[in-house]
């Protein structure tokens, strides 16, 4: 048997950054010396595998387009990564014979409900991605997926003023959901906040001492 | 008096149920093609989809190689089960529908590593993972059924049953057929799955469902879908 790479299952309501969460994300990990692989549920088309081709692999050649694979659901996105996830688990397995070497793997759920969780087998680390145009209502309405993830992200908090959300109140609600865990604002079009996002899996799902205390300790080193 | 139910009855059950994980939620093996192409429009075109899928792709072959897979293993032997495993794999034309069939079958083998697994399963998954056996559905879905004592003429019924089942799941996502158009459907089928007697030997393999797959390799080509197959 291939060694285990580590997985981060990100979920989250359609179109709230999922994709463009981890077009972000894995620059951000490269530059800290990581290499993954993404794993795209989609469910009506292959269209966010291929725009993450073309993106990271094509253009940034951060990875080889064969590392970025397309999965259809049949239309049931959380059968696909909780109750059923054979054929993500399946298509892992390829991939840790493939390349047993690489970091991390990073699985994205199709756009759901906020109910969405992942198979603890599928995921070792959660993200949950909402943003605010959605409301800011959001943390507070709570939803499974809200509740339990190891990192929640409310995104495009450009468009904040525009949809009348207000963030302080969605900090608020998020800490009383969620006591102790942690949440990050972010703005996946600039790419905004997203560096702590990776620093979140460094430490939380890979193990890493945060880079910021590295950074620290080599200061005072320095 | 009320007889006590047999273990492998249940296990039955548990196969034959859409929430045993084997994938197969995704797959609708070309009736999405059948669909977009509007080939199919209704209940009465997705039965006939079904009815002949049966009687030119799976009685002929899956149910064969299922057949074939678990008279090996009453015998013990593993070079039969490999035999009939890599013969499916070889006559599957579709690649996705024989991708879609070993990530379906390996899954299938590990959840049962967690639950009830015996020497010679152990033993097939062990060649499946070193490469020397492709692990198509229909060989560990029979593997399976020996490992949890399921009679060959009941793992029959449940692969039949689990075919049917899934597509017409998949042809209400789709909205061709309504729930109970669907549950209509699975009853006109009952007849086809429950008089099934297929042959065990492996020179009696066959297959020809050529619009079938023709549909289904356009489907790998699909920019816009909804299913793995
Ligand atoms: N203004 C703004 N737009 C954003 C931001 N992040 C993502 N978008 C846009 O929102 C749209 C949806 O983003 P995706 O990344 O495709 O969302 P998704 O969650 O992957 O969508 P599905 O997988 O289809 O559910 C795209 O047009 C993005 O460009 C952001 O921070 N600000
Ligand atoms: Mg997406």
């Amino acid at each position: 048997m291939a060694r285990r790479i580590p997985r981060v299952g990100i979920g989250g309501p359609v179109g709230s950054g999922k994709t463009r969460l981890i077009e972000q994300l894995v620059p951000a990990l490269t530059r800290k010396g990581y290499r993954c692989c993404i794993i795209s549920n989609d469910v009506v088309s292959k269209e966010d595998a291929q725009r993450m081709q073309r993106i990271l692999a094509t253009e940034a050649k951060l990875m080889p387009e064969n590392m970025i694979i397309g999965i259809a659901t049949g239309g049931c996105p959380h059968t696909a990564v909780r109750e059923d996830p054979s054929i993500n688990l399946a298509v892992i397995d390829e991939i840790e014979h493939k390349d047993p070497t690489l970091d991390l793997i990073i699985i994205e759920s199709g756009g759901d409900n906020t109910m969405t969780t992942f198979s603890s087998e599928l995921a070792d680390y959660f993200i949950y991605i909402v943003d605010v145009a959605g409301g800011d209502k959001y943390p507070r309405k709570r939803g499974l997926g809200i509740e339990s993830c190891d990192l929640l992200v409310i995104n495009k908090i450009d468009l904040a003023p525009h949809v009348g959300a207000d963030l302080s109140v969605m900090a608020r609600d998020a800490k009383a959901v969620r006591p102790g865990k942690p949440v990050e604002f972010v703005n996946c079009r600039t790419g905004d906040g997203v560096e702590r996002v990776a620093d979140h899996l460094a430490e939380g799902l890979l193990f890493d001492k945060p880079v910021s205390q590295k950074r620290r300790k080599a200061a005072r080193r320095g | 008096m009320f007889m006590i139910m047999h273990s492998h009855e249940f296990h039955m059950m548990q196969l034959a149920d859409s929430f045993f994980p084997s994938g197969t939620f995704g797959f609708s093996g070309g009736l999405e093609s059948f669909v977009k192409s509007g080939r199919i429009k209704d209940k009465k075109g997705v039965l006939l989809f079904i009815r002949q899928q049966l009687e030119f792709q799976i009685m002929p072959c899956d149910c064969v190689v299922l057949s074939a897979v678990m008279s090996s293993a009453t015998s013990k032997d593993i070079d039969g089960i490999v035999r009939a495993d890599s013969r499916y794999y070889a006559m599957k034309l579709v690649r996705e529908m024989r991708t879609a069939s070993t990530r379906s079958g390996k899954q299938i083998l590990q959840t049962l590593a967690h639950i009830k697994i015996n020497e010679l399963a152990k033993e097939f998954r062990i060649m499946i993972d070193q490469g020397k056996s492709p692990g198509t559905y229909p060989a560990c879905l029979a593997m399976a059924a020996y490992s949890l004592q399921i009679p060959a003429e009941s793992a029959v019924r449940i692969m039949l049953y689990t075919y049917c089942s899934s597509i017409v799941g998949s042809a209400v996502r789709l909205g061709t057929v309504s729930h109970i158009e669907g549950q209509r459907v699975l009853c006109f089928l009952a007849q086809d799955v429950s008089s099934a007697t297929p042959k065990r030997d492996l020179d009696d393999l066959w297959q020809l469902s050529p619009l079938a797959e023709i549909l289904q390799m356009r489907h790998e080509q699909d920019e816009f879908r909804m299913f793995i197959t």
